[in-house]
């Protein structure tokens, strides 16, 4: 595979182009690269969503939707994600290489242009319609509203919003249900115009083409795109560690106990220690041979689920359990002595070697998966890297067992957060 | 081994067997880091009732799901999941209504990931003290799905559809049920599915096809297996009953719709008749359709509103899902669209259309290698092959689409099953 290419397209839009034969696949993506704010993550993800009801080219759903398949169903999406404290907010889309199709059409133009217009050029005249607004707001609310149905991704949120109450890092992606209803068409539009000309672009192109002839696309899609004389910066604040660890309990009409907990671990993504973080994570909860895999679900049968992973742009291990309310105090014990034995460097050849050669498969096999590497750069572009994944995997190579147990020793828990159902013998 | 290229899709599928005749597949994959392989098993949770050589077995619901579970666990005391992790491979196993599947990836030491993969799957070792721990672990994974408004709601609609298929009961079984599971209806499960006549085993990546089969003729047990009857009730087309609804904590109501169809003949008809079904519903509901826009436009459905044909052995449904604050006027539009479409016709320059959609959105899963074993696995137990699926758009009209839907959407063949929200919660510091 050839490596990742990072091109300047217009002034503060960059392209990251991978030239690749091995699919029939191409993605294209286009993210505003927004600093994640409380005030305006609402708005900023409201953008997407009413953007993709219709253009002036193609001026409702329906047409759109017509104009995708006869790409040959093309998929076109709205994307609004957080990597760390930026709010990266645009478009995705993955369609048939034209080499694999009857008359060999030039997909990636086309789909690169429709893109184009979608964000540049909506249906209405120098407004958004406001039904679409409407619409689209009471959407994206009910949207925010129904994460709480999905009760394991519902509970990491609510403790990292807990943990990080005071930062950008706490604020959703998506916003507050409650503001983003009272969202006005036109206070939408002076932000859609102030965000397109202020904000850094990262573009993403997986595919057959060089990645100059990408660029030369893309150039073109976004001719007109308004570019102010400076850009608004957005990067992470990593907090280091800990005061003190406070506990939150929230009750539901539920039978099963989630039980999540987050520590500030000190190493993000940008430090010389992240592998040796990510190794942390790995042995302690990443694998099915983990500590808390084999301790607390196989050895102890206290969990149904019980897991760790990095947010690594932030610093926050997270480790969520999926238990019986009865086992919670068992549970957490366990969860935390299991830590406690990697900081002790408690970790055997096999552990080390097992979650090193888990990490570095997981790296190695996105280079199969172009939707994976359109996510890991815009990682990397949101927080001003250009590391490809076979690179973090040479460096995991070299990481021994007291460089693991240093960054575990060096991280402090931060938050518990217990979601539960009212009886007790769950 | 017999090589088949597919020149329309530029693939190959390279078609072996192994010991006892277990069908083996690949599909070479030049240039892929990643190898997956897949031994997939014909037995799922619908295979409650079954007989071999002849002889009648009633199973709890569960058994499928709880055998998978138990599976990784081997007689030197090791479990399986420990040798993958040597080489830095990631397992994993399903269980689904049709079928049990065992899987790895690995982007390094292939042969021996499968020699992992071929022994555990055929080693049975399961003792009273390891099935009964597993009871408490199944018990807790119960209750997950049990407190998933989105897994009730589809659990829902088929209990509702099917009075006697045994599609009604969940997947893993209910805590009354697999408390009824032992050691030896395990083994006795394991000697009469997990044969080769029952199997096949998928692999793609940047392999040779040769060492896939001799990696298998050296460890796979040469058994053929029993001659299997497997028993769903007797057949009916009409619901069970019509509506279902329950209160669970999800913040708007939750709707899953079905309407019943007759299953298909095995073989390629199979995947004429998914494909068919496929392009019905997106005629029907897709996003370009008028139906489509009313809907989102009036606020009764958002872009969770998911459609399709949901088939297994013995039984198929098409099915509507997602969040609506007024299921039963989703349910309302969609029968009046079936009439109207039933009286007016399909649009064929939109069906062709359709078509083109739907096989480029083939052609973008011809790049997973999961996906691909997983078709070509369902698939061959359909006696069929995943790549014939492209050459079968041309035998399509909107005719055959109207039919399908006006069959299907009748009143008496339909249920609706409803998740409603309860009331609010309250959070404590």
């Amino acid at each position: 595979m050839a490596e990742a290419v990072r091109l300047t397209v217009r002034p503060g839009v960059t392209l990251t182009a991978l030239q690749t034969e091995q699919f029939k696949t191409g993605v294209l993506s286009l993210s505003l690269l927004r600093p994640l704010s409380r005030g305006e993550a609402g708005l900023s993800a409201l953008l997407p969503q009413v953007l993709c009801r219709g253009s002036r080219g193609h001026p409702d759903m329906t047409r759109l939707a017509a104009r995708l398949e006869t790409l040959y169903g093309a998929r076109l999406e709205p994307a609004v994600r957080k990597k760390g404290e930026v709010q990266c907010v645009g478009l995705t889309a993955g369609f048939v290489n034209g080499a694999y199709l009857p008359g060999r059409p030039d997909q990636l133009r086309d789909v690169a242009a429709l893109m184009g217009e979608i964000l540049l050029d909506p249906a209405g005249d120098g407004a958004f319609l406001p039904a679409y607004v409407t619409g689209e707001r009471a959407v994206l609310a009910d949207r925010i509203r129904a994460e709480r149905n999905h009760k394991p991704t519902y509970a990491v949120r609510r403790m990292l919003a807990h943990m990080c109450a005071g930062e950008a890092y706490g604020a959703h992606e998506l916003g507050e249900a409650h503001a983003v209803e009272t969202i006005e068409p036109a206070a939408l539009w002076a932000h859609y115009r102030a965000v397109l000309a202020r904000s850094q672009v990262a573009l993403f192109y997986a595919g057959p083409r060089p990645p100059d002839e990408a660029a030369d696309i893309w150039r073109g899609a976004l001719d007109a795109l308004p570019r102010a004389a400076s850009f608004d910066g957005a990067d992470t604040r990593v907090v280091r560690t800990a005061a003190s660890c406070q506990t939150y309990e929230e009750r539901m009409d539920v039978t099963q106990g989630t039980l999540i907990l987050g520590m500030r671990l000190g190493v993000a993504a940008g430090d010389a220690q992240y592998p040796a973080a990510l190794l942390a994570a790995a042995v302690y909860g990443g694998t099915t041979t983990s500590k808390l895999f084999l301790g607390v679900r196989e050895r102890l049968s206290l969990a149904y689920y019980a897991s760790a992973g990095l947010e690594g742009h932030k610093g926050i291990l997270v480790v969520s359990s999926g238990i019986a309310v009865k086992n919670r105090a068992a549970a957490q014990e366990e969860i935390l002595r299991q830590w406690a034995a990697v900081a002790a460097g408690e970790i055997s050849d096999e552990e080390l070697e097992a979650a090193r050669l888990s990490l570095i498969h997981r790296l190695r096999a996105a280079a199969d998966r172009p939707d994976r590497l359109e996510d890991h750069f815009l990682g990397q572009a949101a927080g001003g890297r250009t590391e490809g994944p076979d690179a973090l995997a040479e460096r995991l190579r070299g990481v021994g067992r007291s460089e693991v147990a240093a960054v575990a020793a060096g991280g402090a828990w931060d938050t518990v957060y217990f979601l539960r159902g009212e009886e007790t013998d769950g | 081994m017999d090589r088949i290229d597919f020149p329309d899709v530029r693939e190959t599928l390279v078609c072996g067997e192994g010991p006892g005749g277990l069908p083996i597949f690949v599909v070479p994959k030049p240039g892929y880091r990643k190898t997956y392989a897949m031994l997939a098993v014909n037995y799922g949770s619908v295979d409650v009732r079954f007989a071999a050589d002849g002889i009648w077995r009633d199973t709890p619901a569960g058994v499928a799901h709880f055998l998978e579970h138990k599976m990784f666990d081997m007689p030197d005391g090791e479990n399986a999941l420990q040798a993958f992790a040597r080489t830095g491979a990631s397992p994993n196993a399903f269980t689904s209504h049709a079928m049990t599947a065992y899987h790895f990836a690995c982007t390094d030491r292939f042969e021996e990931n499968l020699r992992t993969l071929l022994r555990f799957v055929s080693t049975p070792y399961f003792t009273k003290e390891s099935v009964d721990k597993e009871q408490g672990i199944i018990g807790q994974e119960i209750r997950m799905t049990e407190d998933n408004p989105h897994s009730q709601v589809y659990e829902n609609l088929l209990a509702a559809l099917y009075g006697a298929h045994p599609v009604r009961l969940p997947i893993a079984g209910t805590a009354a049920s697999i408390a009824g599971i032992d050691a030896e209806m395990l083994r006795d499960c394991h000697a009469t599915f997990y044969r080769s006549a029952h199997m096949c085993l998928c692999v793609a990546g940047d392999v040779d096809p040769a060492r896939v089969e001799a990696v298998a003729g050296a460890v796979w047990p040469a058994v053929r297996g029993p001659a299997l009857t497997r028993d769903y009730g007797a057949p009916s087309w009409e619901a069970a009953r019509g509506g279902v609804s329950r209160t669970m904590e999800v913040a708007r109501p939750l709707f899953a719709l079905g309407a019943l169809c007759a299953p298909p003949a095995p073989g390629t008809e199979t995947l004429r008749f998914e494909l068919l079904g496929e392009l019905a519903m997106e005629a029907l509901t897709g996003p370009a359709s008028p139906l489509y826009k009313t809907l989102y436009e009036k606020g009764l459905i958002n872009r969770d509103y998911g459609y399709g044909l949901f088939r297994v052995p013995g039984g198929a449904c098409l099915v509507a899902v997602g969040e609506s604050p007024e299921p039963d006027a989703v349910r309302a539009a969609l029968f009046d669209e079936v009439a109207r479409l039933g009286q007016d016709g399909m649009d064929a320059a939109r069906f062709e259309r359709l078509k083109r959609a739907a096989l480029g959105a083939r052609l973008r899963q011809m790049d997973a290698p999961e996906a691909l074993c997983r078709l070509q696995a369902d698939a061959h137990f359909a006696h069929a092959r995943y790549f014939d699926v492209p050459a079968l758009f041309d035998t399509l009209t909107p005719d055959a689409a109207r039919a399908f839907l006006c069959e299907a959407f009748v009143p008496a063949r339909a249920a609706l099953s409803v998740v409603a929200p309860v009331a609010a919660h309250q959070e404590t510091r």
